[in-house]
């Protein structure tokens, strides 16, 4: 409506009269909200800002299985035929469509289309085509929601893992796992609602703490790490020669301090400093009792594979996210690196497949048979794909693949994604995307709405400015919603 | 200026009685209103502008629109704003539902008074000059001990509120101590201050803490926010890069007491002044502390826009309080800052010759660099110069005075003694011949030296297409493919101090515009080009020399374009100068006219990498990840240890007379002059290797022509539209014409008396420093989207007293310390608490959590731990194993003194901070950041309790004090007041007690405990003490260190 459309359709409708403005000191004195000179107050609370979701959650719990590096999806999800046919030929610059390449494989005098070394096949009810190279995911295929079509606006590591994780390419924003904790707040008093754990010597390209770091929310929200060994978290046991029994004394001799320091001083702040202690205290008791895996049955391991016993592979702590999710942690992010294979792809992928494929499997299965997976949200998933061409000489059994940011395949699984389903097309030489393309800002949009978050309303003002996960963008990819 | 209490904040007080005839403040009632809910849409950024319509400028706002208007000064019933936002349909109402933020009735009201008022408009407050006078009337002027309190007290009247009487002596002290130090008082300290009962005891402590060292480390500190200062350079691997010789300089400015301009001068502009010293260049770091990105595959153009975007950013978020990064995408939605603005400010940021990706060579400092010897350094390259400029002297003399030998040897050679083959020097011949194969390419002066092909341009590449030759009149050449390198490893001997001479013989296909023909180096741009190259750039001949380019290189563009589709010899020779004359490349003989497009080679030019050292060799066609020359046939490689005379050149292309001249009598057959020049190149090689050794800063050099900038289209790198000039945002001041128009001049902009900002946006950071918030909430932006000041006058008076003082931040720092209001009491009672929780009013002294590096230095000063050393690189304390990991780091734990050292020291890796720190809101450092958050998380419980650090620092502590004395109940007052600075009440001393007596059971029951927790860090403690005792006080210190009396300011 122009300005003086509404003038006119204003006109008519001459609604306003002096007294619906009473403006007496009375009415004044009793505003609620004194102005932005107030609005930092902080309270302790564990609560998120939004107090309840914006709309019922399908979600409530996640865990994101970071495959870092960029996994290739012509090795993995998307077959194409093309390809096969293809081999070896030059990529047209028709499909090219001047797309920015990296400085690594840009340089090339040529650009051979490859085709997948590892065969395909269908699989399941819905047919879904998985290669050799996934076998365990290609049993569970029926309950997962793949997107062929996602797309990033970053070609370099750094960047499109940082933009994937806090919806920008720079560092500085919260990440997906802090917004959730600033808005929705934790369901569980004595752990973390935001644990992040990463491969053990998986190599690769590098991490950073910013990717699970608060950015400009309160550090509370920061990721916090497990780490494999006897400090799960950092500093969580007492020193050497001081047992359970010290530490409880500890935590109460020092409460009773701040208990006379509130005598003296009155401030609200004390209080917060022993609820500070006693959850300290309480992570203390609670994060070994859930790492500790040996109440696990045989079976467990049997699903999961036997690296799920040496704490810190990829496996093992995809069982963890399993046991943290029973607990109610509401966000796990695991890292896997070492998917960037510019050269000897096919060993190279073979052996990262090998490390993850059956335990990313059995982590959805378990969560089905223990009924967790109507309301946990599984996401498989790197920050780019790969291209079509080899980086690098083409050669009877070797090749590479460089970054490509226009098209690759992740999956979701469980709470409130369609099982058995796969949405979004790439043209037959999997260069571009041909239908219903999925952005990143689209796929953040996607999660916070299953996690019952409008996307647009979760918001943070920093610098005079509202930020959100999303920025100024984002679309809730409906059509994948069961 | 004058200003008023907002309406609003009214309800802070005892509810004044208001009534529509009170005058409403545009800037402080209305215009904060505007623009969280009108702006976005109605405001500056014209390309979001809805219905034509801006309420940030009054003329447009009411502006005629067909017989009516938006706003109708003095009709607000008629005016269109009021019925929009009273509007009862959802589709109708302004700011729309999907707008964040809805209008409260309270604000509507506003409105409609603002405009019944008249509608008047003001500036916006933070760009209106500053201008107070004190207050001259107070209530209690007995209380006042300087202007400050007046101000305070003004507002506290206003509101009906009391001041609170001053704090205790013991909490004074501790208060002012950390402020002004970062550190605890001393026993001693405390001591005596209480003694001291001289009326201005306080003022003398206040001057002898300002006069330490541990002050000007205490607000370096604080700038190292500011200045985004880290050790590592940020992205990706994030490798750690030393620039402490910045830090130290900041400390040395604070210790001095540099005025405040001056600070902002150097590190704007140090290095525009007239005869920059070394010192006002270290200070221009500050421009480049910024993260800087080394992955593999990025455009070097969008880093480089990257950082000096963010030079801007940190310009607006450290001087203006502006939210400049706003604008670099689109107009300002909220501030009077155009897009232009923004990459006008950016033209003064952009004039460096800097690399977008830095070097993957982790040792090279990203250029521009300064080399900062230390003064034994000096003398001795001073010595070596020396000695280099003598020898130079010595060839060239001897050059002069072989006329005589050159007749002679003439006429002997007269029957053909004269070689011109260069064969003296060849030390590799590769005549390409049918039988190479990618495994072994033949060499005729050296059968085992021979070359091969390197697939992918990258030794671990093992398989790959075979040789393809091709014959053409004069024999067989190589056809390079522009992927797979011809390299030869026995030509790896190319140092900057040693002359060379490369020759091949090529044949360039039309098609190649770019690429690289023969080099030696490990890659291009991902090394910054390290080592030497002959390559096409445009179609031109491009030769680089390089430690790191482009700013520590030698780079030659051919004035003519590269002859192609023709056979030609392409020969390259040099003298070992490190200088672009010593550069030449012959084409056919001769030699080549080159433009000299950067002359300035300082460093090695070979990889600091063993490994890629001794692979590194020379070679042809194709480089790792960049451009070869596709298509090119290449023939008869040969590779010569000495510079080849001009005849010798074109002798062996073919192309000339044997012409034996001067040059070449002097350089093959005069034994003196070889001997001479093989010493030069001896001392230019000692000069160079001891150059490497030096300590090297990166700083800003100004480009001798100014780069022109463009308005970046949505901030994009490759999207340039209108071009533009250095230049201020007007709303802030007008650039004076008389004023350079570069970084000196835009500092001189900054620190003009005129410039509304700066001053206030520095005393409000350093008042945020001391009463732990800013007078402007949101230090950070002064903007319309920032806080209102809490007391306008007072602000605006210190930031005018700031300015009349000469910059003075210490006498600034004493003023604000020594005021009655810093000085009183923190304790609220409850009402007070309720009215005014966050102290906004002053009503009450300061109560601030320690900072991380305060709670760590407070550990350590108390358990007489802390080694008090000044500066230097950045040391490594205690950290788990393994956090580095994750983008291959390796953390190497320090020893002995480096453990204890201020915080201020502690290596800061970015992607992977000190996690204790990190838990305690120490910023990430990637940029600047002016306002630590200020949170409460059971992680800082857990590494105060458990991090070595701390817990060491309890044993010590404890060792301390039964040092101290015998008594148990002394030594726990001791430890109390070591890290509290005040004893405990009885009830605390009780409960010391009854935690020691508790614990000293437990361990006597279990004395194996005590001997574990007592090794805990690496010092060792004194054997001879009982380590139940021991063990137990140390307990003891580690509640107490937990304790809110030692973690809060109080």
């Amino acid at each position: 409506m122009s300005f003086h459309e509404q003038l006119d359709y204003l006109n008519r409708r001459q609604f306003l009269t002096k007294s619906s403005l009473s403006l007496g000191a009375a009415a004044l004195s009793m505003f609620g909200n004194p102005g932005k000179l107030l609005s930092n107050t902080q309270t302790p609370c564990t609560n998120g800002v939004l107090g309840k979701p914006h709309f019922a959650p399908k979600a409530k719990r996640v865990i994101y299985l970071f495959q870092s590096g960029g996994p290739s999806q012509f090795e993995l999800f998307d077959n194409k035929t093309m390809l096969d046919k293809m081999h070896g030929q030059e990529l047209p610059d028709s499909v090219r469509q001047g797309q920015r390449l990296t400085g690594m494989s840009g340089n090339q005098s040529s650009f051979p289309l490859v085709r997948s070394i590892y065969d395909f096949q269908r699989y399941g009810k819905s047919g879904t085509w998985v290669s050799e190279l996934m076998p365990h995911t290609a049993k569970i295929v029926d309950d997962l929601c793949f997107i062929r079509s996602m797309n990033t606006d970053a070609i370099n590591h750094d960047p499109a893992i940082t933009f994937f994780q806090t919806g920008s390419q720079l560092a500085g924003r919260p990440s997906i796992g802090s917004w959730l904790d600033y808005g929705l707040g934790t369901d569980n008093q004595d752990l973390p609602s935001f644990v992040v754990m990463v491969s053990k010597d998986a190599g690769g390209q590098p991490l950073y703490a910013r990717l699970w770091g608060n950015g400009f929310l309160s550090s509370k929200h920061q990721g916090v790490q497990f780490r494999a060994g006897e400090d799960p978290v950092l500093y969580l046991n007492p020193p050497p020669g001081l047992d359970d029994h010290d530490r409880s004394q500890i935590v109460d001799y020092l409460k009773q301090l701040h208990e006379l320091q509130y005598d003296a001083w009155g401030d609200p702040e004390i209080h917060s400093r022993i609820a500070q202690y006693e959850m300290a205290y309480r992570m203390q008791m609670s994060v070994p009792e859930v790492t500790d895996v040996s109440n696990e049955p045989e079976s467990t391991f049997e699903l999961y594979g036997e690296d799920a016993r040496d704490p810190g592979t990829y496996a093992a702590n995809c069982l963890m996210a399993r046991r943290l999710i029973e607990k109610d942690v509401k966000f796990v992010q695991l890292y896997h690196q070492g998917w960037d294979q510019h050269g000897s792809l096919p060993s190279g992928i073979k052996k990262q497949a090998e490390k993850t494929d059956q335990a990313s499997a059995a982590l959805v299965t378990d969560l089905k048979q223990r009924g967790l997976l109507d309301d946990t949200l599984v996401i498989w998933g790197g920050e780019f794909g790969r291209t079509n061409y080899s980086q690098g000489k083409l050669t009877a059994d070797n090749y590479g693949r460089d970054h490509h940011p226009r098209c690759f395949t992740m999956w979701m699984a469980g709470a409130g994604v369609k099982p058995g389903f796969s949405y979004g097309e790439t043209d037959e030489f999997g260069y571009n995307i041909t239908e219903n393309p999925v952005h990143v800002h689209d796929f953040q949009a996607t999660l916070l709405h299953l996690l019952g978050i409008d996307h647009k309303r979760l918001t943070y003002k920093h610098q005079g400015r509202r930020y959100r996960l999303t920025d100024v963008h984002g679309h809730v990819v409906k059509d994948i919603l069961s | 200026m004058n200003f008023r209490f907002p309406i609003l904040l009214s309800v802070l007080g005892i509810c004044s009685s208001l009534d529509a005839e009170d005058p409403v403040s545009f800037n402080f009632d209305i215009r904060p209103i505007m623009s969280d809910t009108c702006f976005l849409c109605h405001g500056p950024d014209e390309t979001t502008r809805e219905a034509d319509l801006r309420f940030d400028i009054r003329e447009e706002a009411i502006a005629d629109r067909d017989g009516s208007a938006a706003i109708i000064p003095g009709d607000p019933e008629e005016s269109l704003l009021i019925w929009m936002i009273n509007a009862e349909d959802e589709e109708d109402i302004m700011p729309p539902i999907k707008h964040p933020r809805s209008l409260t009735t309270e604000e509507k009201a506003l409105f409609y008074l603002w405009i019944e008022q008249g509608a008047k408009y003001e500036k916006h407050w933070s760009f209106i000059l500053p201008n107070a006078s004190e207050p001259t009337e107070v209530s209690d002027p007995s209380w006042v001990e300087n202007p400050i309190d007046r101000f305070v007290l003004k507002k506290l009247d206003d509101e009906a509120l009391n001041h609170s009487a001053e704090a205790n002596k013991t909490t004074l002290i501790r208060r002012v101590t950390f402020d002004l130090t970062g550190l605890p008082p001393t026993l001693g300290e405390i001591d005596s201050f209480l003694a001291d009962k001289r009326p201005d005891a306080f003022e003398r402590r206040v001057d002898e803490l300002l006069s330490r060292v541990s002050y000007a480390e205490r607000m370096t500190n604080e700038w190292m926010d500011v200045a985004r200062f880290a050790d590592s350079s940020g992205y990706s691997q994030d490798f750690i890069r030393d620039m402490s010789p910045y830090r130290d300089w900041v400390i040395d400015a604070f210790d001095t007491n540099m005025p405040f301009d001056q600070f902002v001068e150097w590190q704007l502009a140090g290095d525009l002044l007239p005869n920059a010293t070394r010192t006002q260049k270290i200070a221009t770091a500050f421009n480049r502390l910024h993260p800087q990105n080394m992955e593999g595959g990025i455009v070097n153009e969008e880093f480089k826009v990257e950082y000096a975007a963010e030079r801007v950013q940190t310009l607006g978020t450290a001087f203006l309080g502006m939210t400049i990064e706003c604008a670099r995408c689109h107009d300002h939605k909220y501030d009077p800052l155009s897009q232009k603005n923004f990459y006008e400010l950016f033209s003064f940021f952009n004039n460096i010759d800097d690399s977008g990706q830095i070097s993957f060579e982790q040792t090279d400092m990203p250029v521009p660099t300064l080399l900062l010897p230390t003064e034994l350094e000096s003398v001795e390259l001073a010595m070596l110069d020396k000695r280099i400029e003598k020898q130079a002297e010595k060839v060239e003399r001897i050059y002069e005075s072989g006329l005589k030998e050159f007749g002679q040897w003439k006429q002997a050679s007269a029957n053909g003694s004269a070689d011109l083959s260069g064969e003296d020097a060849l030390v590799g011949s590769f005549p390409f011949i049918s039988e190479d194969t990618t495994q072994s390419i033949a060499n005729d002066v050296d059968p085992e030296g021979t070359g091969s092909v390197w697939f992918n341009s990258q030794k671990s590449s093992k398989s790959g297409p075979d040789l393809e030759f091709a014959d053409y009149g004069e024999g067989t050449a190589i056809r390079v493919n522009g992927d797979d390198v011809l390299y030869f490893s026995s030509a790896n001997f190319f140092r900057r101090a040693k002359p060379f001479t490369v020759a091949i013989r090529a044949n360039i296909p039309e098609s190649v515009q770019e690429g690289t023909l023969f080099h030696y180096n490990v890659a291009g741009i991902l090394y910054n080009y390290k080592g030497w190259e002959v390559s096409l750039k445009d179609g031109f001949w491009d030769v680089r020399m390089a430690h790191s380019f482009p700013y520590n290189a030698i780079q030659l563009i051919s004035t003519e374009p590269v002859k192609k589709e023709d056979w030609q010899e392409i020969t390259l020779s040099y003298d070992g100068s490190s200088t672009a004359a010593g550069l030449t490349l012959f084409v056919d003989g001769v030699p080549v006219s080159m433009w000299v497009e950067k002359d300035r080679l300082y460093k090695n030019i070979l990889s600091n990498k063993k490994g890629a050292r001794d692979d590194i060799g020379l070679k042809v066609g194709a480089r790792w990840r960049s451009k070869g020359v596709p298509g090119a046939l290449v023939d008869e490689l040969r590779v010569y240890d000495r510079r080849l005379t001009e005849s010798e050149v074109a002798h062996i292309a073919g192309k000339a007379e044997r012409n034996v001249d001067y040059d070449y009598f002097m350089n093959r057959h005069h034994a003196a002059y070889r001997k001479a020049l093989l010493e030069l190149a001896v001392l230019r090689s000692e000069r160079n290797d001891l150059n490497e050794t030096v300590q090297e800063v990166m700083v800003m050099d100004e480009l001798p022509e100014p780069k022109q900038a463009y308005v970046l289209n949505r901030g994009a790198y490759d999207s340039p539209t209108v071009p533009v000039n250095p230049q201020t945002p007007e709303a802030i001041l007008s650039f004076d014409d008389n004023l350079p128009k570069n970084r000196l001049g835009l500092s001189k902009w900054l620190t003009d008396p005129q410039n509304p900002l700066t001053a206030r946006v520095t005393i409000n950071r350093y008042w945020q420093m001391i009463f732990g918030l800013g007078l402007v909430g949101t230090p950070e932006d002064f903007g319309n989207q920032g806080h209102l000041p809490t007391h306008p006058e007072l602000l605006d008076w210190l930031a005018s007293e700031f300015v009349d003082s000469g910059w003075d931040v210490k006498s600034m720092l004493r003023l604000m310390v020594t005021s009655a209001s810093y000085k009183q009491d923190s304790r609220a009672d409850e009402d007070l608490l309720e009215l005014d929780p966050e102290n906004l009013l002053l009503a009450r002294g300061p109560a601030v959590r320690l900072s991380a590096e305060m709670l760590r230095d407070n550990a350590l000063a108390a358990s007489g731990l802390l080694v008090n050393k000044v500066g230097g690189p950045s040391v490594y304390p205690y950290q788990p194993e393994g956090l580095w990991s994750m983008n291959k780091g390796t953390y190497n734990q320090g020893t002995g003194e480096d453990l204890y050292r201020r915080s201020l020291y502690t290596i800061w890796k970015r992607t992977v901070p000190s996690p204790t720190m990190k838990n305690f809101d120490a910023p990430n450092r990637s940029y600047c950041v002016v306002k630590r958050q200020n949170t409460s998380s059971p992680l800082q419980a857990l590494s105060l309790m458990n991090d070595p650090q701390f817990v060491e620092a309890s044993r010590a502590l404890a060792e301390r004090v039964m040092a101290l004395s015998n008594d148990v109940e002394d030594r726990l007052v001791l430890s109390y007041r070591l890290l509290t600075s005040r004893s405990p009440s009885d009830k605390e001393l009780n409960l010391l007690k009854g935690l020691f007596d508790q614990t000293l059971d437990s361990f006597q029951s279990k004395p194996e405990k005590a001997n574990t927790y007592v090794t805990v860090g690496e010092s060792v403690p004194d054997s001879s003490l009982d380590k139940n005792t021991l063990a137990a006080h140390a307990v003891v210190a580690s509640v107490v260190m937990n304790h809110d009396a030692a973690v809060v300011i109080r």
